[in-house]
């Protein structure tokens, strides 16, 4: 079902007032991406494009991450883009890293771009169809720099993806999408990120879970997980609200990314459960939810306070929620992707 | 494309982790112990020796290597492109190391601390794209 015009403007306002390049002074510690993940039949694309300022290796201003699932089987890379070949306008949505382009345009935003090394190209143009949730401030240690973050569950994607050759054509692809920044770096947090959606029409339902600690994971700095019922916030379960449980350790043989970093990671995952838990209770309301990971991409991003490397699983897998908010259930069933941050070798 | 020998890509990844991450590099002479490798890949031979600055790659010579080590070109490309563990390479036989276990160990070491250097390198990005297009056009061949 098609978004009427006039919410899918007020929604697009709504997303340009607030998910706007930030940036930062020169010479100061600063990181900012924006995330988008595309599902589509026998394709899920992620496509990813940071920034980062501060002290790391010279050379290096942007990063664009590529990973492609397609039939099952993972592709992509990390193209890392070197200052003269970057374009940032800060205040809107305007990103230029060599080939790679992202802007937001009217009401959709306009994703252009291919890898250097692998034959993946895409050509997007991905239009909101929920309004953003956005978190400010968040501290992940006493005295750290915080991060801040919006997400846009549901949106839809348009346009084309060539993966070796193979032309996929996108049509309403459900898509999700975040936007991360701050002065944070990768030093001492960890993170178990997820989304869903499923289903069309005001009452189809997404889902985000956000659930950031320290590295060995002994200390939750923030948690939560958002439910949207069409294009409004239905309930958020912040914190104590909140009971997150994982069992066992995800089998799956990893894709990495970029690829020689393979060969200084484990050969399995140990950051990625076999199954993560989710309870949420509060004023009547509550929710359920089982994640089963079956698939996972990694990227092997290298520290900048330390030779270690900060891994980001990137898994995909199925998704089982229950819920009853103000007294009206819900049920969502569906495929999903959770991404683990954690590691160091 | 002319297909440049591998121990002559390995020797300019090697000059640009000393220029462009000189701390990786110093910690990978440090822990390869003096230990010295013949390595042999298809039709080329050659001494590996990480603790040698600048004098890293030499032609065999008399000198006894601690390590030897043996694959195919495919093998290593296979290796760098993720699509072989050392676990699966050395349990299938194509990947060969004989030597003591500490000299083995010193170069594992050494050469973890060479990758992570290569991944902190702006000019990583044009060593794995010339060997990803000599890998493409010895498989087209």
């Amino acid at each position: 079902m098609s978004t009427p015009a006039a919410l899918r403007s007020t929604i697009a306002r709504s997303i340009a007032r607030t998910n706007y390049l930030r940036g930062s002074g020169p010479g100061v510690a600063h990181r900012e991406w924006f995330h988008f993940w595309i599902s589509a039949p026998n394709l899920e694309l992620l496509i990813n494009y940071s920034v980062a300022a501060g002290p790391r290796a010279k050379g290096r201003a942007a990063r664009v991450v590529v990973i492609v699932r397609e039939a099952g089987v993972w592709e992509g890379d990390v193209d890392e883009v070197s200052e003269e070949g970057v374009e940032l306008q800060g205040g809107r949505v305007f990103a230029q890293m060599a080939e790679n382009v992202l802007t937001f345009e009217g009401d959709v935003f306009v994703v252009r771009g291919r890898l250097r090394r692998r034959a993946v190209a895409f050509d997007i143009k991905i239009a909101p169809t929920c309004f953003p949730s956005a978190a400010y401030g968040t501290r992940l240690a006493d005295g750290r720099p915080s991060i801040n973050w919006l997400v846009v569950p549901r949106l839809q994607a348009d346009g084309v993806v060539d993966v070796r050759g193979q032309r996929h054509v996108l049509r309403a692809a459900p898509t999700y999408h975040d936007h991360n920044w701050g002065g944070f770096s990768y030093r001492d947090v960890a993170w178990q990120w997820g989304h869903a959606s499923g289903g069309a029409g005001p009452d189809a339902l997404s889902v985000v879970f956000a659930r950031l600690m320290n590295r060995a994971q002994t200390e939750v700095y923030v948690q939560a997980l958002l439910l949207w019922r069409g294009p409004h916030q239905l309930r958020v379960f912040r914190d104590a609200e909140l009971r997150v449980s994982a069992q066992g350790v995800c089998s799956a043989r990893p894709f990495t990314v970029p690829r020689p970093a393979a060969l200084l990671l484990p050969d399995r995952c140990p950051h990625v459960p076999a199954q993560l838990d989710l309870a949420g209770d509060g004023n009547g309301d509550h929710v359920s939810v089982t994640f089963e990971p079956n698939s996972i991409a990694r990227i092997a991003v290298p520290n900048d306070y330390d030779f270690g490397t900060t891994v980001i699983h990137e898994t995909v897998g199925s998704l089982q929620l229950e819920a009853s908010i103000a007294g009206r259930p819900a049920q969502l069933s569906s495929s999903a992707v959770f991404e683990f941050l954690g590691g160091n070798s | 494309m002319q297909r440049r020998p591998l121990h002559a890509v390995l020797g300019s990844a090697l000059a640009a982790v000393e220029s462009e991450a000189p701390e990786a590099c110093q910690h990978m002479r440090q822990v390869a112990n003096g230990v010295r490798s013949s390595v042999h890949v298809d039709e080329e031979c050659f001494q590996l020796d990480l603790a040698s600055a600048g004098r890293e790659i030499a032609t065999l010579g008399d000198c006894l290597p601690q390590v030897e080590i043996a694959l195919s070109r495919d093998t290593f490309h296979a290796l760098l492109g993720a699509e072989l563990t050392l676990e699966e390479a050395l349990l299938s036989d194509r990947l060969l190391l004989r030597g003591q276990h500490e000299s083995l160990l010193a170069l594992g070491e050494a050469l973890a601390w060479f990758l992570r250097g290569m991944l902190r390198t702006s000019s990583a990005d044009s060593l794995w794209e010339e060997l990803q297009a000599q890998r493409i056009a010895e498989a087209s061949t």
